[in-house]
């Protein structure tokens, strides 16, 4: 699961304002990067179960729908216990689809996990955080996920989305591991255009920030 | 300013990776006119180039009819399309390879009463032309209009071609005067050509209009390239504007156009 850095701590953040209480939320995606998240009110009010309010669900998936984003995962907090899912968890777990997070509040640096549930079968998967902040003076203008589409399309469409951006103006593009990672920059440079950073998200992406020539 | 759809950058996919070329010159392709004069040897191939390229608004101009004769080499016209208008045989081609491209026929001939007005309307001329007088008469008229335009010539094994920016290059007149006597060349038709030297010449016309509505490079201006496909030599030949060319030189003799006398050809004419 790729997630931007700013929605794992506001989820730890809103965990620990529900203290002693299980904090509760959805979880969205865009071009697969779960990038906005939603506090939703657990009515149980309890500190080792929790129940989502289903006028708060339905707004926020009418809400993604909106935004063009899909729902990606659900996520709640552990107060007490680690990061795992309970049986009471795995019990209503209805969407084999959506990723399980679960934030632990046991430990110092709050550890965050996600699962996928099927069947009742829980799998752990990895969680890559994005970090955009790591190049605080870069601004990014444009971002193009060409994860999944392979050369050279991937250098069609990084060529228009610089052509739709003004000289100087940063594109990030995401890229697949291996050949696209390696081409689609050094093409992008060839025809001028600056490459500021190139940073491997995962062990399949890569993302990297053009400069506009 | 880009509005091409994901269909279209599939589709032009091999254009925009080109540096030269990129979204910002399809788009230029895509709002690009070119007017064809003649859907025959040199027109077909050209046609056939520039619709699959996504020149938006292509205008192609014959009054013949398909003849079994012409399939050897007339790419657009397939043995079904005998007796059929060439234009519209050629119109069905190109907007079956490509329909984003909006296609004018007019099945007419060109003369000197209607070509000015004709390309007028048009960015880029090819003359796909099978004769001499047509063929001053294209270049009289584009550079009486200031519209570059594609000089090509086949004949057996043999082309040779060259770009005309009217006010800027050597136009036609100013290495050959005038055409020659009626009858004193032979057309295609009296001396045969092979059939792939009509794809050789028309795509470096279509090449040439693609370079201009792009402004790529360097176009084939103030020479005149030639071949033999026999031994399959090129020789380009640097030309230039003469200070005396009748029709763009400084005191012209040429300043309307006129009908000149066509070759008394007992068998239709091929290009």
């Amino acid at each position: 699961m790729n997630i931007t850095k700013d929605v794992i701590n506001a989820i730890i953040d809103h965990a620990k304002r529900e203290i002693p209480y299980e904090a509760c939320g959805c979880l969205a995606e865009k071009d697969g990067i779960v990038s906005h998240y939603y506090e939703l009110t657990n009515i149980d009010k309890a500190a080792d179960h929790f129940s989502m309010d289903p006028k708060e669900q339905f707004a926020a998936i009418r809400d993604m729908r909106g935004k063009g984003l899909k729902l990606a995962g659900i996520y709640h907090s552990h107060p007490e216990t680690p990061a795992r899912p309970s049986e009471e968890d795995i019990r209503l777990a209805y969407d084999p689809e959506v990723s399980y997070v679960i934030v632990s509040l046991i430990e110092p640096d709050c550890s965050v996990k996600s699962f996928k549930i099927r069947n009742g079968v829980v799998t752990m998967e990895e969680i890559n955080i994005i970090d955009h902040k790591k190049e605080p003076q870069i601004k990014i203008d444009a971002v193009k996920n060409c994860q999944g589409i392979s050369c050279p399309m991937n250098l069609v469409y990084t060529k228009v989305e610089l052509a739709k951006l003004r000289s100087g103006q940063v594109l990030e593009v995401i890229l697949d591991d291996g050949a696209p990672a390696i081409n689609v920059p050094l093409s992008a440079s060839k025809e001028g255009h600056k490459i500021l950073a190139k940073n491997q998200l995962t062990k399949e992406s890569w993302s990297v920030l053009l400069e506009k020539a | 300013m880009i509005n091409l759809t994901d269909n279209q950058l599939d589709r032009y996919s091999r254009h925009i990776l080109l540096q030269e070329v990129g979204v910002e010159g399809q788009e230029m392709l895509l709002g690009g006119k070119i007017l064809i004069i003649g859907a025959g040897g040199l027109g077909a191939p050209a046609a056939v180039y520039l619709a699959a390229a996504g020149v938006g608004t292509i205008g192609i101009v014959d009054n013949d009819h398909v003849e079994i004769s012409n399939l050897q080499r007339q790419i657009t016209h397939f043995t079904k399309d005998i007796n059929a208008a060439k234009v519209d045989s050629a119109a069905e081609k190109m907007r079956a390879i490509n329909p984003d491209v909006k296609v004018n026929t007019y099945q007419q001939y060109i003369n000197a009463g209607n070509i000015r007005e004709l390309i007028r309307e048009y960015d880029f001329v090819i003359d796909g032309v099978d004769n001499f007088p047509t063929k001053f008469l294209i270049n009289d008229a584009c550079v009486m209009e200031g519209i570059p335009f594609s000089h090509g010539g086949i004949l057996r094994f043999d082309g040779q071609t060259m770009t005309v920016v009217p006010g800027k290059s050597a136009c036609y007149r100013c290495s050959f005067r005038q055409p020659p006597p009626p009858n004193a060349v032979p057309t295609c038709s009296q001396a045969g050509v092979l059939g792939a030297v009509a794809g050789m010449l028309g795509t470096i016309q279509a090449t040439e209009a693609l370079k201009y509505l792009t402004k790529t490079g360097e176009l084939l201006t103030d020479s005149l390239l030639t071949f033999d496909a026999k031994k399959m030599n090129f020789r380009k030949i640097n030309l230039k504007r003469q200070d005396n060319c009748p029709l763009c030189g400084g005191k012209p003799s040429v300043t309307e156009l006129i009908d000149a006398p066509q070759a008394a050809c007992g068998l239709k004419t091929a290009q």
